[in-house]
């Protein structure tokens, strides 16, 4: 009785599920600042920086069929995740799943009342972060834990597999990519797993490279969609045909792509997704036999980013994110779009996440975020229509202390419509603030969203706005916006980001003299190419794991390992050697008047060591205001938290010296090494102007 | 002409007091009679669910009785035994739910599946609040899909239609 007191007064103030446990944290965390002096030079902030590097205290909350018990993960103190099972009635609880060897828990299904399946991001061996991935399973009481992939014999074993739909109560489809499938893409295998045993049979490999199946109600695989072996920029479309066989059919990317996503429920009848109609994606009904389509959503300027579907497999709903994500009720007749509308009406400017449901329909697991903040878990019941807060992700961060992120709009010089978002710090006004420019990597691709992101939320809650701009070449805006940035790199797609500047400069919000770049991996060569090509207008730059040099590119990474990637570097860098070159920063950095900060991860494969050394060293030689930060088990990023933690505060330092209220003079803080960690190789190049 | 009689009696019903001469739902306007079933069920919930809320006593968790491994159960939804239970119970200040008994039943067979329920009731839990409720109550139909009469039937939905048949 004493215990379900505890849990009733939890309940009245909202901290239902996981009070005893949150509170054991908070505490443990507030000892544990009072001893450390980490960042404690860059001065006081709204958020201390350890807040925002606590990973958040639980995920992937899932209700089970019957509606007796959740699923989540839940972080240790030692920033692992574990999988849990909570009893539903007393919130205590019931069963942990701890996996050694694991980064964390990635994804939770139930597969039926009793059993649960995790899947698990293992440690690398080799570098930070996660390798392959395990899934493992347990039941409701603890009982019968056991991992139950971690590859195939087939293939040697550590094949990281994704699940990929229930067969029945007992198996599962397991999708697979073999490592060691040469210098093509690889095909995908599927495996049928006992999700109680871990037995598991092959079933399926695809007739086509980096393939996704699409299933017919019978459970049979009707059409792969993938991609030619030496192209990252085709779609192959394969379609099964009477006599077993495949049928191919080939679309460039560029030009449009036609192509199967699902069934529908009726015979004859499937879901396709265009982009040869118009530039962006559009949701289309199609009959297979009669060649009949109805284009039900399609947004004019952007991709729809996904569709949501009800149980029976019908749309309800597209994610559309022009600037704030909006849903879009494509039915707006459907249960779940009008369950979603009235939970938006709760949550008016939030994020709604409909999670899984018990399977009588009654009772949903929601999840709500914003961008200030990581977000909570909550149960809605159809019933009586109302919602119960189940769990804060983060509850030590009050989100009035968070920096508010906006959508931003302009039109670059050549008339392009270029969106962005842009951060500000709280308690100051959006007017002469110093300004970080953050553009994203990949870069064609990727897209920024609006939303919780830690690293601008940082680098804000520091004092800074920080504005990410969506150059073209981004994904998420259409084809023609996509592949209109290739072979512009260093050039329109970097004067997107100058265009974004001048834009902010314009606008008031920030001071002209108090500007700098910084991005990693291709927003790392944005980030030198700005302070290249426009000398004058950034006061500073960081390089994160940045290609420096378009022609070390060409040959070094594992992007021109195989065809599809010399393929794709050719058309995204150029043919030219010199023009590449031109375009390079370590090959013109004679033309840099900003201090630079490089970092990079020792074992980058993506972008390779060479690219750091050729950039320090043309530096070096120019003598030039110069500091480095090399992680020494960091691939392509840090991914370990007191590595992070360190990069950040030495960006921080590093912004404070050029752009905030320390000197170019002033030396490096010297308490950026989280307490207890062994450090990165950090280094400053004295003998150097600076200031 | 059994489904207007049903509508027919189910009117007459509704009509009444309160009174325990229970009458099987009218599933004549749906598709089908699990639809009926599910229909009545969900909006017998939905209708209390909301009314207990307006009232300030909200769900946290709601359970459903268990009626497998139950042969005495098991039985009588084989024998497709009819009728209604009503069952009060009490909800304290913390949520927790107690004195769960059967109030009424409209046949003495009916009580057969009253141990489950009882066994639910008393695992729901609500969300705490500055009182206690005593003497709520919540209720369970049983009712089964009626037969299909031929000469031979002799269910008392077919005994009712040979007995209207003039």
């Amino acid at each position: 009785m004493k215990k379900l007191k505890k849990i009733a007064a939890a309940l009245v103030t909202g901290m239902v599920a996981f009070a005893g446990a949150q509170g054991a944290l908070a505490e443990d965390n507030k000892n544990k600042k009072e001893v450390s002096n980490y960042a404690a030079s860059l001065g006081e902030m709204p958020v201390p920086m350890e807040d925002l590097f606590r990973p958040v205290a639980y995920t992937n909350i899932r209700i089970s069929p019957d509606g007796k018990h959740f699923a989540a993960g839940k972080t240790r103190e030692d920033g692992l995740t574990d999988g849990v099972i909570i009893d539903r009635r007393t919130m205590e609880i019931k069963s942990t799943l701890a996996m050694d060897g694991s980064v964390g828990v990635s994804a939770i299904q139930w597969a039926n009342k009793e059993r649960v399946l995790f899947s698990f991001s293992m440690k690398s061996a080799t570098s930070e972060g996660a390798g392959s991935s395990s899934i493992a399973a347990m039941n409701v009481d603890g009982s019968r834990k056991e991992v139950i992939w971690t590859g195939t014999n087939d293939y040697g074993g550590n094949e990281s597999a994704g699940l990929a739909g229930k067969i029945d109560n007992k198996h599962y489809r397991v999708v697979v990519y073999p490592s060691g499938s040469g210098l093509n893409f690889p095909l995908q295998y599927i495996y049928k797993l006992n999700i109680y045993t871990g037995k598991n049979t092959r079933i399926a490999r695809s007739p086509i490279r980096l393939a996704n199946p699409i299933f017919n109600k019978d459970g049979e695989i009707t059409h792969w969609v993938g991609r030619l072996p030496d192209s990252f920029d085709h779609t192959v479309v394969a379609t099964k045909k009477d006599d077993g066989d495949w049928e191919e059919k080939v679309f460039h990317n560029a030009k449009g792509v036609f192509a199967p996503v699902a069934w529908t429920r009726e015979d004859d009848w499937m879901w396709y997704t265009d982009t040869i109609e118009a530039p962006t994606k559009g949701l289309y009904k199609v009959n297979v036999k009669t060649g009949e389509k109805e284009l039900v959503y399609r947004h004019p300027k952007v991709d729809y980013d996904k569709v949501f579907n009800d149980d029976d497999g019908n749309p309800w709903g597209a994610l559309i994110q022009y600037d704030y994500p909006e849903v879009v009720y494509i039915d707006e007749d459907n249960h779940y779009a009008k369950t979603h509308k009235r939970l938006q009406g709760t949550f008016p400017n939030k994020v709604i996440n409909i999670l899984n449901r018990t399977s009588d329909g009654n009772e949903w697991v929601v999840h709500v975020g914003d961008d200030r903040h990581p977000g909570s878990y909550y149960v809605y019941n159809q019933f009586d229509g109302a919602l119960k807060f189940l769990a804060n992700q983060a509850e030590w961060i009050d989100p009035t202390n968070i920096p508010a992120t906006h959508p931003v709009r302009f039109n670059a010089r050549d008339g392009l419509e270029i969106n962005g978002y842009i951060t500000l710090p709280v308690n100051k006004q959006a007017k002469n603030l110093p300004l970080i420019i953050l553009p994203h990597g990949g870069p064609h691709g990727p897209r920024d969203y609006w939303g919780y992101n830690k690293e601008r939320v940082v680098f804000a809650n520091a004092g800074y706005a920080v504005m990410h701009v969506n150059y073209r070449g981004s994904g998420g805006y259409g084809r023609e916006f996509l592949f209109g940035g290739y072979g512009k790199w260093g050039r329109e797609m970097q004067d997107d980001l100058t265009d974004a500047t001048y834009w902010a400069i314009q606008a008031g919000i920030a001071d002209p003299d108090r500007v700098c770049i910084y991005g990693a991996s291709y927003g790392g060569y944005a980030a030198m190419m700005g302070i290249t090509k426009e000398p004058d207008l950034y006061q500073c730059g960081i390089g994160y794991v940045g290609v420096y040099d378009l022609n070390i590119f060409m040959t070094e990474g594992d992007i021109p390992l195989r065809e599809a990637g010399r393929t794709y570097l050719k058309a995204a860098v150029g043919t030219d050697a010199e023009e590449r070159a031109r375009r390079s920063p370590a090959a013109n950095t004679d033309r840099i008047e900003a201090p630079v900060f490089l970092i990079q991860g020792q074992r980058d494969v993506r972008v390779h060591w060479a690219h750091y050394e050729a950039m320090r060293d043309a530096l070096v030689q120019q003598e030039h205001a110069l500091e480095t930060l090399v992680a020494p088990r960091a691939a392509h990023g840090a991914r370990e938290k007191d590595s992070q933690k360190e990069i950040y505060c030495r960006m921080i330092d590093f912004f404070d010296r050029h752009i905030g209220d320390g000197k170019p003079t002033d030396r490096p803080a010297s308490d950026c090494v989280p307490q207890g960690a062994l450090g990165l190789e950090y280094k400053y190049y004295e003998g150097v102007k600076r200031g | 002409m059994v489904k207007s009689l049903i509508a027919a009696a189910s009117l007459f019903a509704a009509s009444q007091a309160f009174s325990l001469d229970w009458q099987r739902p009218d599933c004549s306007a749906f598709d089908s009679f699990s639809e009926c079933r599910n229909a009545e069920a969900n909006d017998y919930r939905r209708q209390k669910q909301q009314e207990l809320r307006d009232k300030g006593l909200s769900f946290w968790y709601f359970e459903r009785p268990d009626f497998s491994d139950n042969e005495d159960v098991e039985k009588a939804l084989e024998e497709k035994v009819e009728g209604v239970l009503y069952v009060a119970f009490s909800v304290a200040r913390d949520g927790s739910v107690s004195e769960v008994t059967v109030r009424d039943q409209s046949s003495e067979a009916v009580s057969v599946y009253a141990a489950p329920i009882l066994a639910a009731m008393k695992n729901w839990q609500f969300v705490p609040s500055e009182k206690s409720w005593p003497d709520q109550e919540w209720r369970y139909q049983f009712f089964f899909e009626p037969e299909e009469c031929d000469e031979d039937s002799q269910g008392e939905d077919c005994t009712a239609e040979s007995d209207s048949t003039i």
